[in-house]
């Protein structure tokens, strides 16, 4: 399990927000959520020396006295922000930088805003900000271009004479997942129904989710808000709105649902089998009519999740896990026969590659899937069959609004018996491609 | 205690699982969680005692708890 200890200078240990020098990046990012808007800063300020005042730079900071850490300090100058103790700056001599805590900045009226005296040592004083990794544009653009030629291969092959125009249509529409299953055409919505996803938590701020009803736990010690983004994403396959905001395309299927959002991984996105059956147990009294959870592992199965997926049954509540990324056997604990295990599908409808295979109750989108990831990134694509297995809990939640009488064994049923077939053997797509009502 | 360490024991849902839990207690089990709706007890103890609670009429299973790891946020697949 993951622990966070960040070590704060006694000046913002008083403070409810984490603005030391050596607060942990997960503490910056929950205290810029706190602070709102999409803004990028972190709280601290980078202060730039002019050229040739490097030497005078480390004097500058101790006569503001200022507790210094030097990076020259560290072994090989690699720095280790979790032992900055209680430092209000780390100076980088080699390119004439420091980074300075926000409460020290605010003491010393050092803001980006502040008038710089021609004499001064200080070249520029500027924010700090958040970096995050650049894939996701292009990860996009990438399932974007590859949904576009697979409906316009099943248009043709429907022998249909549809302009490119109405493909442009259905393709800004939805996601490429959402449309294989068959959502955008659904009267279905989830009203109501109760769906719990098992995960890393949920960016509670989202902007697609305000006014949702979420009810949230944390079984790891964390706060539920989501600094890994894996929670996020399967909550909004599952759970997402019809239409998001300006021209992103809608990628979630229950959007009347109620959120049951349980936090069973940490930020860093480990967790115990304990955790997780506590959050079943959680879900299950809470009266959740569908259980998402998209982990596992390649383990054997156990008889722990076994008793918890015929308890759920019993209680009117149908658990769904991913079958597994190993291209291997099925992992625990959608290996056990009471939890339905979900198989990963590209564009093209074939097993995804890493897909595991063996016990495989039905199958679905898992490859490209976009969907919500947390602020300020606030959508993003990922692959893997933990994002085939929302498809599945969000079509389970709108099958489950259209009869009360479709509850734990009977609601596996009709998502089997409903599936669109495929030409794969069972082992890999079990009864086939999940479908909306 | 030293040797203890987590563990997760799943019972047949024939009794009370508060009438369980004692008797485990009583196996020296340390128990932490009743989880009621799935009928699995969580605790801690020494091998030595998980190996007694196994043989216990309303227990069908005694794991020890495991680690589930699904990878950092940049994973390509999870």
């Amino acid at each position: 399990m993951a622990t966070r200890r960040p070590r704060r200078s006694s000046q913002a240990a008083s403070t409810s927000t984490p603005q030391a020098l050596g607060a942990s990046i997960d503490d910056l990012l929950l205290a810029a959520l706190e602070r709102g808007g999409d803004s990028l800063e972190t709280g601290r300020y980078l202060v730039t020396y002019k050229e040739g005042a490097a030497d005078q730079a480390r004097d500058s900071l101790a006569a503001q006295g200022m507790r210094i850490a030097d990076a020259r300090d560290f072994s090989h100058a690699a720095v280790n922000m979790d032992a900055m103790g209680d430092a209000d700056a780390l100076y980088f001599s080699e390119i004439g930088v420091a980074l300075v805590s926000g409460p020290a900045v605010a003491a010393r009226g050092l803001g980006p805003q502040t008038l710089l005296a021609s004499d001064s040592p200080i070249e520029i004083v500027e924010p700090e900000y958040f970096a995050f990794t650049q894939d996701t544009v292009s990860d996009y653009l990438r399932g974007f271009r590859r949904a576009a030629e697979v409906i316009a291969q099943d248009l043709a092959g429907a022998g249909g004479d549809r302009s490119a125009d109405d493909v442009d249509a259905q393709v800004l529409g939805a996601t490429w997942g959402l449309n294989a299953c068959k959502v955008p055409p659904s009267t279905r919505s989830g009203l109501n129904i109760r769906v719990a996803v098992l995960d890393t938590g949920m960016d509670l701020g989202h902007p697609d989710f305000a006014g949702r009803t979420m009810v949230t736990n944390t079984f790891v010690g964390q706060p539920v808000q989501d600094l890994h983004s894996h929670g996020t994403h399967c909550i909004g396959t599952a759970c997402g709105p019809r239409t998001p905001a300006g021209s992103t395309p809608r990628y979630g299927i229950g959007y009347r649902t109620a959120i049951y959002v349980g936090k069973v991984l940490s930020n860093s996105g480990s967790g115990s089998t304990g955790g997780i059956l506590a959050g079943i147990n959680w879900a299950i009294a809470n009266k959740c009519t569908v259980i998402s959870m998209s982990l596992g592992s390649q383990s054997p199965v156990q008889a722990a999740y076994t008793a918890a997926g015929n308890a759920a049954l019993n209680n009117g509540c149908l658990i769904v896990a991913a079958a597994g990324n190993s291209a291997a056997a099925t992992g625990s604990p959608a290996n056990s026969p009471s939890i339905m295990s979900v198989a990963s599908l590209d564009p093209s409808l074939s097993p995804s590659s890493f897909s595991n295979f063996g016990k495989i109750e039905i199958a679905a989108p898992g490859r490209d899937v976009f969907s919500s990831v947390p602020r300020p990134t606030r959508y993003g694509n990922k692959s893997g069959t933990s994002m085939a297995t929302p498809h599945v809990a969000g079509c389970a939640a709108l099958w489950a609004e259209t009869s009360p009488n479709l509850r734990g064994l009977s609601l596996w049923n009709r998502l089997l018996a409903s599936a669109r077939a495929l030409p794969l053997p069972a082992s890999r797509v079990g009864r086939g491609l999940v479908q909306a009502p | 205690m030293a040797g203890r360490q987590k563990y997760i024991v799943t019972t047949s849902s024939a009794r009370p699982l508060a009438t369980v839990a004692d008797e485990l207690r009583r196996s020296g089990f340390n128990v932490a969680q009743v989880l009621d709706a799935i009928g699995i007890i969580m605790g801690t103890c020494t091998p030595a005692v998980a190996e007694r609670l196994r043989a216990h009429p309303d227990v069908i299973d005694v794991s020890p708890d495991a680690d589930v790891d699904i990878g950092p946020p940049d994973a390509p697949v999870s």
